[in-house]
């Protein structure tokens, strides 16, 4: 993260990026110009600074983003339902982190096996995670996860 | 990071190609997620330095060298 003026500004659009994804939005350049009120090639230019310092993932072709942790910027098989709003997340450790984000609130948490590809449910309440039995697997050591952060 | 119904699940997908890493508790990637994303709203947020990501894994009971990150 960057200081300063440009690091203060950083600071903002992130978050407001994380509100908007809480709000079932996917955020945008120009959706995120609107939402500050500030020219596009400033949020342009927030949005590769963040990259830079990994708080976000953006599509290298697109400029979208791919991830804001713990949410993802594209449909993914990482479903999460909180209040009746839905969310994408990156991996099962997103998932569960959008309700840890939140303070452990009541969370449905819908995915599909990495084996036979059939859905696997896991629930939050008051705090606790309950559901069918499951193990979670990391497949990558974690000073390889910036090789490819979209498999990990 | 993946979900599966079972180590024999894990077996069979490391056979189909996939890297053997690591497997643990639904539990314990709770507690992982809990404590990574307690400050992610937090205008002061900023990315964690190394010492305090083991500290983070270390709490979740992930210890073993797969869990060393490394800088950058």
């Amino acid at each position: 993260m960057t200081t300063g003026a440009s690091g203060r500004f950083d600071a903002i659009l992130r978050l407001r990026i994380l509100h908007g994804f809480l709000d079932e939005e996917r955020p945008t350049v120009a959706s995120m110009a609107e939402a500050l009120r500030v020219p596009v090639e400033e949020v342009a230019a927030g949005f590769d600074r963040l990259a830079s310092s990994r708080a976000i993932v953006l599509d290298p072709d697109t400029r979208d983003i791919r991830m804001a942790a713990p949410f993802a910027g594209r449909p993914t098989d990482f479903h999460v339902t909180i209040e009746g709003r839905q969310y994408d997340a990156n991996c099962i450790w997103d998932a569960m982190g959008i309700s840890g984000m939140l303070g452990g609130v009541n969370a449905e948490i819908e995915t599909r096996c990495g084996d036979c590809d059939e859905p696997l449910y896991l629930t939050v309440r008051d705090r606790e995670i309950i559901g069918e039995p499951a193990v979670v697997h990391f497949a990558v050591p974690a000073a390889r996860w910036w090789d490819d952060i979209g498999f990990t | 990071m993946r979900l599966f119904r079972s180590e024999e699940h894990i077996d069979r997908a490391v056979a189909g190609g996939i890297p053997r890493g690591e497997t643990f508790s639904v539990r314990q990637c709770w507690t992982l997620a809990q404590h990574w994303f307690a400050d992610r709203l937090s205008p002061t947020w900023r990315r964690r330095t190394i010492d305090e990501a083991h500290e983070i894994f270390a709490a979740s009971g992930l210890t073993r060298p797969f869990w060393r990150l490394s800088p950058g």
